[in-house]
């Protein structure tokens, strides 16, 4: 097999299933989901081998049209990024088996266009995880919110409202992004990531940089919902279809906090280390009040997606903690987290869809006695609460611990006290969720009405792989160790 | 015999029976028979286990690597091996007991009830046999866990305010231990538990040293009910009998205590301790949780929270002895884990055995009751006997090496305290004795013991307490394995 | 100041017509006036990225028989920008359909008339 054209293959594989969809598909739902599966399989394959083969800090470059960098446009997978577009295959392929069921319930109807729109905020992601390219990289965020505005909109409710604020908030993100870009554009004359590092070096620091730089992490912090550019989550999250909400709340912050983590060391660590310190100062106190505030949030609701999403904004605190630590362990502990949260809170989500579907509620009080009617599902929650808690051997516990331990390399107890506490956080309001399963008597009794089979192996799926990454973690943190260790060094931009 | 897979079998036992309990949902004599087979099969393998470790070395098996240096590793020391065989006599015992009570009840959600016993017996041996700090805590937290469910069993208001409060404190606990592990990897790069402790702690700064050794202490005194973090284990007492007298008298305390012993002879070592001098004041710390608890249960008249407070109390001794960093003193701690165990069990049953067949659950209604359940009291007699210490009980031999440590080690005071704690001993406890036997009520004029399934456990246990006080070496060899114990770690 | 002023004329124009923009998405509560806010904050960070390949007296970026030395102004902004608006048409798609269905969901679209009508 050829490797080199995985990074472009990752994105074109979703964006045929999303065009062969609209042009055949779109009023047979089966077609249509047989073909999402299929495209996502395709997808989760390739970043397999990607990961197969970057796992030890290798990279694979494909240039779109036979153009070298830095004159076309270079797409490039390395570790980091296989690691992610892992995830993301991964994901998308559990929420196209699950999603069935539940779209017939929410959006009768739209399947189709559900599975196109979804595809193509898969391919947009995936773009992003493999690509080297800065204004590349504008386009396929832009595209991915595009589609995952669509998404949240198709949702009952206020869910167009949502929606609609989240496009304001998300554009001018973006719009940050891309006048960040044009800074960079204008010191350096490239945009190439890696061609950029270099030129760089040339440039001597000044206040233009860090305008750039400061514009650059402002536009990602808010597409990643860092506190307190988070206002448009909860809505959005809430409100959109839960198959949708899997997968935006699942990946989409993940992704921009891996786009801010290559800009901050891939970029500019190597060239300007000194402008990162106060930088990093800010993103590490964001995320510590991120965490607290977030949990202190989703303590308060009553609304099951409403609660994750507040708990969302709070992990994604931890994901800022790391990369605002930006030391190895800092970065690996990002790293991991976004894969252990993006599983959890996508299994949570899942969980709270097909709670929607059988119970016909998102309120707390209507989990009830949940264990009885499903008791699989139920499981399922008790595993991925406790990764989002961080009890051992599941997933979250490994990359609370790795933050543990950058935080202390960094010499920063107060760090490292509010990441130990924040477990106290977590726990408040999940333990709460599991008592009123367990523990309190249902309003009206219901009879055993599990998920169908296709819903439930997803969701059973990404609980067992929560510990089953919690026990394997060693082996994947070693290669996004190494694949770190690539980053901070500046290696990953010789082209 | 592959050692290795016996060590992964004990801890899979339970964790198995577990999983069929749920399963045989709505098919009692099913459920009860996984129960006490996964028991049986526990049992022997943890025998087979210790009797393996008295000659050989320390059996260890790497199951995964969890981060570098640190792997998710379990191994059987004669320490570790003796605190799951305590555990896995006394869960076959308490099964055979369960099923005589929870019928006895009529109780709801019997088989939620068993599987988290046998989860949180799968969680006490994985707590018993691990190797290092970070496998310790897996299990400590899974303990948690699976005890929750038990506390809150009987779903009332009360009881869901208990089992919150004992998350509150356990989950504390649990981050008050991920501190001192985090701060004790970063200084040393291992969590490994060597006995006589871990070199390179000795060399770290002091402060390193000190935060360590109270996280670790707070973390692991939760479950032990040390005194300002006691306040759980009074209010557990709504849970079901047989799980006050399992978990809230065996597994779970012991596991903390268990813990701060791990802490106090593996992980720091008398050495590094006597020189930071921090060991001092955990001594004086138990002494005080020593008096108070007995004081306190001298005012209790609700039973099982009499007992309770004589749990906290009794705890301490052995967290004390440990505390005292001396070969006899430690020694005395291990005795008095076992012998505690089957002491308070057997009391616990006592109150169980009472309560099903007669409702009562005051000290106060006891007048008389000997006379309806003589075999059953005299059953508590023995133990409270044991309990104060008086020989040739087991508990006389236990409280006679804590002494002696003691007074080798200049901590004059400390045994003084033993002594006054056994006579506060004798005085709540025996007054139940006297009530039962010595006044007489018409309320309970026939004879009528509680059924055999509750009977021959708590008589039972109460045996092995008098055999064990007549041969302290007789059987798995407590009484040597101690002193070998206590010997390794110096 | 007065150099910068006048040798950075077009950053601040843009500048200018960003908090245009910015005022337009927070100061108004119409959502179609927010919408036009955020079309004009990206028309000048579209602005910006052209005026950046400007050169004093350059030419369009096309070799001519018989031009040797002309300057050329740099093309690669002006693609990026195509892309761009491109990316501008698509957000303002969705956005107006968004609208459309908040508008016929809610029958209003003032934002404090439509706080009330969503709870």
């Amino acid at each position: 097999m050829n490797f080199s054209v995985i990074p472009a293959g990752l994105v074109l594989s979703p964006l045929t299933g999303a065009l062969l969809i609209a042009a055949v598909a779109l009023n047979s739902p089966h077609r249509a989901q047989a073909l999402a599966v299929s495209s996502s399989l395709v997808c989760l394959i390739m970043a397999g081998a990607a990961l197969w083969h970057c796992g030890g800090g290798g990279v694979i470059e494909y240039a779109y049209g036979g153009w070298p960098a830095p004159f076309g446009i270079a797409a490039r997978i390395d570790g980091i990024g296989a690691v992610l577009a892992t995830l993301i295959a991964a994901l998308a392929c559990g929420i196209f088996v699950y999603a069935g069921p539940t779209l017939r319930f929410e959006m009768p109807a739209l399947e189709p266009p559900f599975y196109a729109m979804a595809l193509l905020l898969v391919a947009a992601l995936l773009g992003m995880t493999a690509t080297a390219d800065l204004f590349n990289l504008y386009v396929f965020l832009e595209i991915s919110s595009l589609a995952a505005y669509a998404l949240i909109g198709s949702g009952g409710g206020a869910a167009s409202l949502a929606s609609f604020r989240y496009l304001l908030i998300g554009t001018v993100g973006a719009s940050f992004y891309l006048l960040g870009v044009a800074y960079l554009f204008a010191l350096t004359g490239s945009l190439n990531l890696a061609d950029v590092a270099i030129a760089l070096r040339d440039v001597p620091a000044s206040g233009a940089l860090l305008i750039g730089l400061a514009l650059l992490t402002a536009g990602m912090g808010l597409k990643m919902a860092m506190f307190p550019m988070h206002g448009w989550l909860p809505d959005a999250y809430t409100y959109a279809p839960s198959a949708a909400t899997a997968l935006i709340g699942g990946l989409m912050t993940k992704v921009s906090a891996l786009v801010l983590m290559r800009i901050l060391y891939g970029v500019f660590e190597p060239a300007h280390a000194a402008l990162l310190p106060p930088l990093q100062t800010v993103i590490t106190a964001l995320g510590c009040v991120g965490i607290v505030a977030g949990s202190l949030m989703a303590v308060a609701q009553r609304d099951l997606k409403r609660l994750l999403a507040y708990s969302s904004i709070a992990h994604l605190g931890f994901i800022a903690l790391g990369i605002g630590l930006g030391n190895q362990a800092g970065l690996s502990a990002a790293v991991y987290h976004m894969v252990a949260h993006g599983v959890a809170k996508a299994t949570l989500f899942l969980i709270a869809g097909g709670v929607a579907l059988r119970l016909g509620s998102r309120n707390t009080h209507a989990l009830a006695g949940l264990h009885r009617t499903m008791p699989w599902s139920a499981a399922a929650l008790v595993v991925a609460a406790l990764s989002m808690i961080g009890i051992p051997p599941t997933a979250g516990f490994f990359s609370k611990w790795y933050l543990m331990i950058g935080c202390l390399d960094a010499g920063r107890i107060d760090l490292f006290a509010v990441v130990v506490a924040s477990t106290l956080l977590s726990a408040w309001y999940f333990l709460r969720l599991l008592e009123t399963i367990f523990f309190t008597e249902p309003a009206a009794q219901r009879h055993h009405e599990e998920l169908p089979l296709p819903m439930l192996g997803t969701i059973v799926a990404g609980a067992v792989a929560l510990i089953v990454l919690g026990i394997l973690n060693q082996p994947l943190i070693e290669g996004v160790i190494g694949a770190t260790a690539m980053l901070a060094t500046g290696k990953m931009g010789t082209p | 015999m592959n050692e290795s897979l016996l060590v992964l079998l004990a801890v899979a036992i339970p964790a198995i029976a577990t999983l069929a309990i749920l399963r045989s949902d709505g098919w009692p004599n099913v459920r009860e028979a996984c129960t006490l087979t996964a028991a049986a099969a526990l049992l022997t393998t943890v025998g087979w286990l210790l009797a393996h470790v008295r000659v050989e070395a320390p059996v260890e098996v790497t199951v995964a690597a969890m981060v570098p240096g640190v792997a998710l590793r379990l191994r059987v020391d004669p320490f570790g091996a003796v605190f799951a065989m305590l555990a896995s006599v006394l869960w076959l015992v308490t099964s055979v007991y369960s099923i005589g009570y929870m019928r006895g009840l009529r109780e709801h959600s019997q088989t939620r009830y068993y599987a988290s016993f046998a989860a949180a017996v799968s969680a006490t041996i994985g707590i018993a046999f691990s190797a290092n700090l970070l496998t310790f805590y897996l299990f400590y937290e899974l303990l948690t866990f699976a005890t929750y469910p038990l506390v809150a069993h009987k779903e009332t208001p009360p009881a869901l305010l208990a089992s919150r409060k004992y998350l509150v404190y356990t989950l504390s606990a649990g981050v008050a231990l991920l501190a001192a592990m985090g701060v004790l990897y970063a200084a040393t790069g291992t969590l490994e538990f060597t006995p006589g402790g871990i070199e390179r702690l000795a060399t770290a700064p002091a402060a390193v040293q000190y935060f360590v050794f109270t996280a670790l202490i707070v973390g692991f005194g939760v479950k032990a009910a040390l005194l300002p973090l006691h306040g759980w284990l009074p209010s557990a007492m709504v849970a079901p009998t047989p799980v006050s007298a399992l978990l809230h008298a065996v597994a779970v305390v012991k596991s903390g205590v268990f813990g701060c012993v791990r802490t106090i002879a593996f992980v720091f070592g008398a050495n590094t301790l006597r020189e930071l001098g921090a060991a001092d004041w955990l001594a004086y710390l138990a002494g005080t949780t020593i008096l108070f608890g007995s004081i306190v249960a001298l005012s209790q008249d609700n039973l099982k929270r009499r007992l309770a407070y004589s749990t906290i109390s009794h705890l301490s001794y052995i967290v004390l002895g440990a505390a005292m960093l001396s070969a006899s003193s430690t020694a005395g701690a291990v005795l008095h884990m076992v012998n505690h165990g089957l002491l308070k069990i057997t009391l616990f049953f006592c109150a169980g055995a009472i309560y099903v067949t007669t409702g009562c659950d005051r000290v106060s209604q006891l007048a008389g009751i000997g006379r309806r359940m003589p075999l059953t009291m005299s059953a508590f007699a023995v133990a409270a006997l044991g309990l104060a210490g008086l020989p040739p009980l087991n508990g006389f031999i236990s409280k006679w090496y804590l002494c002696l440590g003691g007074l080798e080690t200049d901590h004059a005071g400390l045994a003084a305290v033993l002594i006054v704690s056994g006579l506060l001993n004798v005085g709540y406890l025996m007054p139940i004795v006297y009530l039962a036997f010595f006044r007489s009520s018409d309320e309970f004029p026939r004879y009528g013991e509680a059924s055999m399934p509750m009977l021959i456990p708590l008589l039972f246990t109460a045996l092995v307490s008098v055999l064990i006080g007549l041969w302290p070496d007789a059987g798995v060899g407590a009484w040597s394995l101690a002193h070998t114990i206590a010997q390794s770690v110096q | 100041m007065q150099e910068l002023l006048a040798t950075r004329l077009e950053y601040w124009m843009t500048g200018a017509l960003m908090l245009v923009g910015f005022y337009g998405m927070l100061g108004k509560h119409n959502l179609v006036k927010q919408f036009i806010g955020l079309n004009i904050m990206q028309t000048a960070i579209i602005l910006l990225f052209i005026s950046m390949s400007v050169r004093e007296g350059g030419t369009v970026p096309i070799i001519e028989a018989g031009v040797p030395d002309a300057v050329y102004m740099s093309p690669l902004p002006h693609v990026l920008m195509l892309t761009a608006i491109v990316v501008m048409v698509g957000t303002a798609g969705v956005a107006l359909a968004l609208i459309i269905r908040i508008h016929s969901r809610f029958g209003t679209l003032e934002e404090d008339e439509l706080i009330e009508r969503s709870l």
